[in-house]
């Protein structure tokens, strides 16, 4: 037992080191892009193929999940909607272009691999992406870049659990620091005075020309001081291939 | 302690099959293949890919700690081999 120890030991004190080289990443990523890349051709020929394998009585099942499904799609596309008109909205309000000089990047790892709900994808440094640089997708942010190495990103979700950001909330744009609960869901806590109703709209503090999220409930106990505000971001990044990446070139030309 | 060539050769597939569940699967996936490796053999080798899996995906914002897979899998290794010779059935 005592090697063992030893080896254990020795290998957690070497990690703590090299998980603090921020290019230590690089040629593990450098092994797996080919993987990456082949996991979802493979993928992609596997659903391909297998409509063609199926019994027709299968395939009735299918459809019908499907309908389902698009029925759920139809009430989430209806809520991007809204997001994107109120999107239009508050970037004519607030006088600025349409974003320009994004970054297009393929997703190659999506949060189901992570153990850490993170996303890699196949753009980096060499693209002029940067760290603290906006992910977003159809203008609605989801994430921020956390490692940019030359040819791929790390991709950390404002979603995910644990992870705290700075958002305004409503009409008055009340500030508040909401908490990622994992699975596009955020929640924050606010005095019960402030009042906020389902539907309002939340924006990050960092990028408040895009909407976040909207609020979807607000929880109050009569003994409770504060109320918990639930709100869902509408993106899904599991059905998602593509994101955009907002480059601090972007950034520049927003903020002018 | 001699490993046979069969058994070598099934250390190296569970080894190739957890590069190809690193990449391709549900992270639940490793840590099967990782409990089958270390409950089989005394397969330091986990230690490695724990490390290689907080490079790839680690975060510390959810955890809290960048190298949770890690830490996670020299404990499944350090347990494996408290508990393999208290078994019955284990062969040294």
């Amino acid at each position: 037992m005592r090697p063992v120890g030893l080896i254990v030991g020795l290998a957690l004190i070497v990690s703590v080191f090299v998980s603090m080289v921020p290019q230590a990443a690089a040629p593990f990523q450098t092994v797996m892009r080919p993987l990456w890349h082949a996991g979802n051709a493979i993928s992609g020929f596997i659903s391909n193929v297998s409509v063609s394998l199926t019994s027709k009585q299968s395939l009735q099942n299918r459809i019908d999940e499907l309908e389902r499904r698009l029925l759920s799609e139809q009430q989430s596309i209806a809520q991007a909607e809204l997001l994107k008109n109120e999107n239009q909205r508050l970037m004519e309000l607030w006088d600025q272009r349409v974003y320009e000089n994004t970054v297009l990047a393929r997703i190659l790892v999506r949060p189901t691999v992570s153990p850490y709900d993170t996303v890699v994808i196949d753009a980096g440094s060499g693209s002029g992406i940067t760290v603290d640089d906006i992910v977003i997708v159809d203008n609605i942010p989801i994430g921020k870049v956390t490692r940019a190495l030359t040819s791929t990103s790390m991709v950390e979700l404002f979603s995910t659990s644990g992870v705290e950001s700075d958002v305004l909330v409503g009409f008055d744009g009340v500030p508040a620091r909401a908490v990622g609960q994992g699975g596009g869901t955020f929640r924050l806590d606010l005095p019960r005075d402030i009042e906020i109703s389902e539907g309002d709209i939340v924006v990050l503090a960092r990028f408040p020309s895009s909407v976040l999220a909207s609020v979807e409930a607000v929880l109050v106990e009569a003994s409770d001081p504060f109320q918990t505000i639930l709100f869902k971001n509408p993106i899904n990044i599991s059905d998602l291939d593509w994101v955009e990446v907002l480059t601090q070139e972007s950034h520049a030309r927003v903020e002018e | 302690m001699h490993e046979s060539k069969s058994n070598i050769a099934v250390r190296v597939v569970l080894n190739a099959l957890l590069l190809l569940s690193v990449a391709w699967f549900p992270w639940w996936v490793s840590l099967v293949v990782v409990i089958v490796l270390v409950s089989r053999y005394r397969a330091y080798e986990v230690i490695l890919w724990g490390g290689m899996i907080d490079l790839l995906y680690g975060s510390t914002a959810s955890v809290g700690m960048p190298f949770l897979s890690t830490a996670t899998f020299a404990l499944l290794l350090a347990l494996a081999e408290v508990i393999k010779p208290r078994l019955v059935f284990y062969s040294k």
